[in-house]
């Protein structure tokens, strides 16, 4: 693919989506930064804001497994990875045979996460960190490219279990998916009241194509006083002490140098520049800063406070 | 890569001449200024000089490190981000890096020298120094001086409040209260003119018969008979009876010897 070709292909990408999904143009570009990066996103939103349908369509184009695990409390560990059953030959002789769960795909849509209990979360959460799953003494390699879409609805609080900050560190995003315009949802009744039509979307990429733009991303070069200023970003988070109780970790800057890159590459850049990273900076810092009480008293919300730290 | 590395060097080579050329002409500015004041209050002309020095080292410094690629690109909207990008990334090489390489080598072009020439404040400089040395050249042929500070450091140090040898005046008086008569003596004496001083030669007691002094008498002298305390005699390298080997180092002598 040539790199005049890449930023046609990403725009074709979100043109064949916009088919299925009405606006949520930053949803679905954040999603393909978290994918171009080789990691995972949290999608936070309100029911009904098409986030699975995302996850679903973006499958779709990307020619990638798809699979969705629908959190509940009951949910054990090996719904999710597999477990062994016995299997009976037509010899009568009975076997042990692994059956895979459903994070055996490449793209695993984690709904409701926030659902699930801490034990079974920490199962899917080895998965991501790993990209393998070990079940008994054996361990099973999960397929290239590997992607955990994680949704979870802020105004369910009874009955959920809060993903703690070190486990949420591993989502290089948290996208803040919000309700659509007026204009937006005005056309999602068009489309979606009248009669139903097959709507056919076309494969952009391939597995190959994914892991090749992957490459891709890790190439797109960056200056040092960009870098620098991407690290000051993060580093000024535990400094904050009046309005942040915690600050972001390492794996912060890490993911927003390669965030950056990934919105670069998907823009048809070959460059980093500064508006990537103050862009990349909000669902980067997101779900790794807690506010203190201080910021709260104050009504700041989390985006306001990461709003502080940019230049 | 040679090719870049290469158009990065004289990119920053031409704006270090820019940049070392507008601080030559502020130095200049500021030593024609330096020189007036020098001239006008009759400070030494070295002071002048000596502050031009420290004046061009610091403003030097500070313009030296203007001389940064991002200062560059803040000159050329379209190498935005890709000049320092490209500088910062020589040492990568794959397909994307390259691409931006050709990228800013054919932008490099849009980097005009004359961007960082500020023309207004050239010709405002340039201005000020032909009138500074107009004044300078007046003052100095007029002797123009409004205020001659070697003699305002002279008339200071005469002041009797900075001179430099100050009387304790306690100190003295706690001085002469003592008695100081081992050091300096009868204190009677060092009293003067209180009484009249009567002095009295006594004949008997000296060589000089005051009625035999008189006038020196006038004696003619006979000029054929010298006097016998007079007596004259002449070097053997007066006479004519020289040696003909010496006869020329003689004359040569006494002619270099006239010469001198």
């Amino acid at each position: 693919m040539k790199l005049e070709d890449i930023k046609k292909t990403f725009d074709f990408l979100f043109a064949e989506s916009g088919k299925v999904i009405v606006g949520q143009n930053a949803m679905m570009k954040q999603i393909v930064v978290a994918m171009l990066a080789d990691s995972h996103a949290l999608l936070e939103g309100y029911p009904g804001v098409a986030k699975t349908l995302a996850v679903r369509t973006m499958s779709e184009l990307l020619d990638l497994k798809f699979s969705r695990i629908q959190h509940t409390p009951d949910l054990m560990p090996s719904d999710i990875t597999g477990t062994y059953i016995i299997e009976e030959t037509s010899a009568g002789k009975r076997n042990f045979k692994f059956q895979p769960g459903p994070i055996f795909a490449n793209i695993v849509l984690a709904d409701e996460i926030n659902r699930a209990t801490p034990k079974t979360q920490s199962a899917l959460l080895e998965a991501m960190q790993e990209k393998q799953v070990t079940v008994g003494t054996n361990t099973f390699k999960l397929d290239e490219p590997f992607f955990v879409l994680a949704t979870q609805n802020p105004i369910e609080q009874e009955g959920t279990y809060q993903l703690p900050e070190a486990q949420a560190d591993r989502f290089l995003l948290k996208i803040k998916v919000d309700y659509p315009t007026f204009d937006e949802e005005l056309e999602i009744v068009n489309r979606f009241t009248e009669a139903k039509k097959d709507v056919k979307l076309k494969k952009v990429l391939n597995t190959d194509a994914l892991l090749y733009l992957q490459n891709m991303t890790k190439q797109i070069p960056i200056a040092n006083d960009i870098k620098k200023y991407a690290v000051e970003v993060v580093t000024s988070s535990r400094k904050k002490s009046d309005l942040i109780e915690y600050g972001a970790s390492p794996r912060a800057s890490l993911g927003l140098v390669l965030a950056s890159k990934a919105k670069a590459l998907i823009e048809g850049r070959k460059y980093v520049s500064k508006a990537d990273i103050n862009e990349m900076a909000l669902p980067i810092l997101r779900h790794r800063i807690i506010l203190s009480f201080e910021a709260e008293r104050q009504g700041l919300h989390m985006d306001d406070v990461i709003k502080k730290l940019l230049r | 890569m040679k090719d870049i590395v290469k158009a990065l060097e004289e990119t920053r080579k031409a704006v270090l001449q820019v940049v070392l050329f507008n601080s030559i002409i502020d130095i200049l500015v500021m030593f024609l200024i330096l020189v007036l004041i020098c001239i006008l209050f009759a400070f030494p002309v070295w002071w002048a000089v000596l502050a031009t020095i420290v004046y061009a080292a610091i403003h030097l410094r500070g313009n030296l490190k203007e001389v940064k690629f991002s200062k560059i690109e803040e000159k050329t909207p379209a190498l935005r981000e890709q000049l320092i990008t490209v500088a910062d990334s020589l040492h990568h090489d794959n397909e994307i890096v390259n691409a931006l390489r050709d990228e800013v080598l054919k932008n490099m072009k849009e980097i005009k020298t004359s961007s960082f020439i500020e023309f207004g404040k050239l010709t405002r400089e340039i201005a000020v120094m032909a009138l500074v040395s107009f004044i300078i050249i007046g003052a100095a042929a007029f002797n123009v001086q409004f205020l001659d500070f070697s003699k305002v450091v002279d008339e200071l140090k005469e002041f009797k409040g900075f001179q430099e040898y100050d009387i304790n005046e306690e100190l003295l008086e706690f001085e002469e209260s003592q008695n100081l008569s081992e050091i300096l003596g009868d204190e009677s004496i060092a009293e003067l003119g209180q009484q009249q001083l009567d002095l009295e030669i006594s004949r008997s007691n000296s060589d000089v018969v005051i009625g035999q002094v008189n006038d020196p008498r006038t004696i003619s002298f006979d000029k054929s008979v010298p006097p016998l305390e007079i007596k004259a005699s002449s070097d053997a390298s007066y006479e004519e009876d020289i040696p003909k080997e010496y006869q020329k180092i003689v004359k040569n002598y006494f002619r270099e010897i006239t010469k001198s």
